[in-house]
């Protein structure tokens, strides 16, 4: 046989085979088995504690639960905000790493977000807007090298179903040498956005979803992080 | 084994692959709040009241219209008064006595008495301290009105002679709110004497 017809014969061979193989297994299927076949599934949610002392109320637009957004009126810089976060997995979760993505910036009196430059007329400091995280043992805080409003939260353990991380933010406030009439009636806004992905397979996981490269420890720490 | 297996089995890996590499994917999810917080302010005015009946009062404050002689004594209780939006706040105010004609050391001088001669409601939380201020003690909470600063203006008497008749004399005072949370003020005595040197007054914009 020459080689041309060889090829040709491997490659059909192939493909009639191929086409073999998944009718043999619809077939397989639809006999006497019905094989269940569950997808896990990766479900996380923040958890938000108002300051009760302070809170003014929450907003009317709110979603249920956990979502809710809280605001509080009449602060002085330098008053601490005991408000409290968390994310938790829910109970049929896989185990997951933990991201939080805070963007604090500053809005004025008409709900407009301030656009202005360090050094113009106007500026406000998002740098100002500061956050305390207790737990530095397993949350990383990492600012945005090219934005100062962003700030990253990476919690360095997996979670596992139906548990929840410590705080990533225990209290926040307005740094108490921003007490300036510039800042006067104008307020601060801080988004969440919380990330889980898979511990499976974590290292690629976690660069596939978030860019970044990381190292595990054996028992799954995440021991370093690295921008790409 | 016998070629025909051979390939059967190579193809079915073949297939195995392709359907795998087709599904690759993470496992994912996301969730997002805010919180939103508005900063206060501070925010009053510094009023005043007469007994005197001969007056015009305006918005910078109070003319008297008699001719007033040395010896004379003069109802004047200026006071401040916090906003009721305002935050609680620390007050103090500055006292100066002057005049629009052009005055030689001396007359200057004479001038000068007048404020000396104010009667200072320490009774009430007012004191003096540093750098010419008059600090009221207490905390004005919103909507508060201070204890008057003083109550009466006197005219020097012997002091003055015919160098200082038909002067038009103004008593300027200039008050300062600061924010009482987070901050403490110094203390001499149990009097409030001093706000520190790193305080930057700015008039607060409506």
């Amino acid at each position: 046989m020459s080689k041309k017809k060889k090829l040709t014969l491997l490659l059909v061979a192939v493909l009639i085979v191929a086409v073999t193989g998944f009718t043999f297994a619809a077939q397989y299927t639809s006999a006497d088995h019905t094989k269940k076949v569950s997808l896990n599934t990766l479900g996380i949610s923040l958890v938000q504690t108002a300051d009760a002392s302070l809170a003014d109320a929450k907003d009317e637009e709110s979603t249920p639960s956990d979502r809710a957004k809280v605001s509080y009126k009449n602060i002085i810089p330098g008053k601490t905000i005991n408000e409290k976060l968390a994310v938790k997995t829910d109970e049929d979760s896989q185990p997951a790493y933990i991201r939080v993505t805070a963007t604090r910036y500053w809005v004025d009196k008409e709900g407009k977000k301030v656009e202005k430059a360090e050094g113009e007329e106007g500026y406000l400091d998002p740098e100002a807007i500061e956050i305390e995280t207790k737990d530095q043992e397993n949350w990383k805080v990492i600012n945005d090298e090219d934005d100062p409003e962003v700030v990253y939260f990476y919690y360095l353990l997996p979670v596992n179903s139906d548990s929840e991380t410590s705080h990533l933010m225990d209290s926040f406030k307005i740094n108490e040498k921003y007490a300036d009439n510039d800042y006067a009636d104008m307020s601060t806004r801080i988004d969440f956005f919380a990330e889980g992905v898979q511990q499976s397979a974590g290292k690629d996981a976690i660069l596939a979803s978030w860019g970044i490269n990381v190292t595990l420890d054996d028992s799954g720490k995440i021991t370093n992080i690295e921008e790409q | 084994m016998k070629k025909t297996t051979k390939k059967l089995l190579l193809a079915l890996s073949l297939a195995a692959v392709l359907s795998v590499g087709g599904t690759l994917a993470y496992f994912t999810d996301t969730d997002e709040t805010s919180n939103m917080m508005t900063i206060g302010h501070v925010d009053g005015s510094l009023e005043e009241r007469t007994n005197e009946k001969n007056v015009e009062q305006t918005e910078d404050g109070i003319t008297y219209l008699d001719k007033i002689v040395p010896g004379d004594v003069i109802s004047k209780e200026p006071y401040i008064v916090l906003d009721g939006e305002s935050q609680s706040a620390y007050a103090r105010v500055t006292i100066t006595v002057d005049s629009d004609a052009d005055l030689d050391s001396e007359q200057k001088a004479k001038l000068e008495l007048v404020k000396d001669n104010l009667d200072i409601n320490n009774a009430e939380g007012w004191y003096k301290g540093d750098k010419g201020y008059y600090y009221y003690n207490q905390i004005l909470n919103p909507g508060d009105t201070s204890k008057n600063i003083f109550t009466k203006v006197t005219i020097p008497g012997a002091q003055w002679d015919n160098t200082m008749t038909n002067l038009d004399m103004k008593i300027k005072i200039k008050g300062e709110l600061i924010q009482s949370d987070n901050f403490t003020p110094q203390l001499e005595d149990g009097h409030i004497v001093s706000w520190g040197n790193d305080i930057t007054i700015k008039e607060y914009k409506k």
